[in-house]
């Protein structure tokens, strides 16, 4: 699901960047801010964070003693995305396995739906392998499946989610 | 990342039942470590079928993918202006997720995204379960349930006739889109 939520955060502008004339300052801020950002990839609590939408208050800047930096404590508003337990949410597959597939949702690259959380579908060597029912309905790569999530987990050293998902439920499946 | 070695599946339940500890998901395990999350209590298993998904997030306005499309593109657009190579200057998070919503939008056009969240907010849904149902159109009331089970839950009794009227008008939005 994506949120729009705002958050407060701590943006450092280096002594340099910093102009006499005061109208560039939210400028350089926002600039940071969307670095920052883009660098730090996703939170634990707050999910991937995509884009800063807009900047709410810039507090009172406090220069930081042994660089000269200056710090504002700003609020701004941004897109996140984030998995949640229950959720049913659409992904495509990337890659098939003999246990499992491993979906993409979003900006989350690692979702594994085992074949025990695929009802009625069993595998089916070949040269990419997919999983098939009696109905003839497949699982392969590039196929949009529609999930449940059962679980998420945040990487802390890749920065990152994973999820575990489950197909067993009314209208879960390949999508066409 | 998942490493599935052996054949049996066996094997393969302990390695799920090892990245999902069962006494509780692992999302509220690593809320409780989080002072900020306060929504979350430990005891509360959390779980989006039946909006339980914390109190911030409860709060937190939830965007359709349709919405967060026009908000990505826009920006992608001040990007080009700003530089020669926007595609340098986004990160890995933005670009895979711009791509998911343009695949995933089923309402294209600015007017009929505005009207798709404008009809659903005549009904009284949550922030969460309106993004569901705008993402995912069920057609019929049952998929509706089954895709957004607290509708019927929550105390707000939305019978299946309120229901099947709200999908006509999604799906009248999509035909003259």
């Amino acid at each position: 699901m994506f949120l729009k939520v705002q958050m407060p955060w701590n943006v450092i502008i280096p002594a340099d960047s910093l102009d006499a004339k005061g109208l560039m300052l939210k400028k350089a801020i926002v600039i940071r801010l969307m670095d920052e950002f883009a660098c730090k990839k996703a939170a634990k609590d707050l999910g991937y964070l995509m884009a800063v939408t807009a900047l709410e208050s810039i507090g009172e800047g406090r220069v930081r003693q042994n660089t000269g930096d200056v710090l504002f404590p700003v609020v701004f508003t941004g897109i996140t995305f984030k998995m949640f337990r229950g959720e049913i949410q659409q992904g495509v597959v990337h890659k098939v396995l003999k246990h499992g597939v491993f979906l993409r949702c979003g900006p989350v690259q690692n979702i594994y739906l085992s074949h025990v959380k695929m009802p009625d579908y069993h595998y089916v060597p070949g040269e990419s392998g997919m999983f098939m029912n009696d109905k003839h309905s497949k699982i392969e790569k590039d196929v949009v499946i529609r999930f449940i999530v059962i679980g998420t987990k945040w990487m802390e050293a890749e920065r990152e989610f994973q999820a575990l998902v489950s197909l067993e439920g009314d209208y879960l499946g390949p999508v066409s | 990342m998942l490493q599935i070695h052996s054949t049996s599946s066996a094997r393969v339940q302990k390695i799920i039942l090892r990245f999902l500890p069962s006494t509780r998901p692992l999302s509220s395990k690593s809320n409780s470590q989080t002072p900020r999350c306060s929504g979350m209590s430990g005891e509360e298993e959390e779980n989006a079928a039946e909006l339980k998904i914390g109190e911030e997030f409860l709060k937190a306005k939830c965007l359709m993918n349709c919405e967060v499309a026009l908000i990505l593109e826009h920006k992608y657009e001040q990007l080009q202006q700003m530089s020669d190579d926007p595609m340098n200057q986004v990160s890995q998070v933005f670009e895979k997720s711009l791509q998911y919503v343009k695949r995933f939008s089923r309402y294209k056009n600015p007017d009929a995204v505005r009207q798709v969240r404008e009809i659903l907010s005549r009904y009284r849904l949550a922030e969460f379960e309106l993004c569901v149902l705008g993402n995912l159109c069920p057609e019929t009331v049952e998929e509706a349930i089954a895709m957004v089970p607290s509708i019927k839950t929550k105390g707000r009794a939305h019978d299946d006739d309120a229901i099947e009227r709200m999908l006509n008008d999604l799906s009248l939005i999509k035909k003259f889109e």
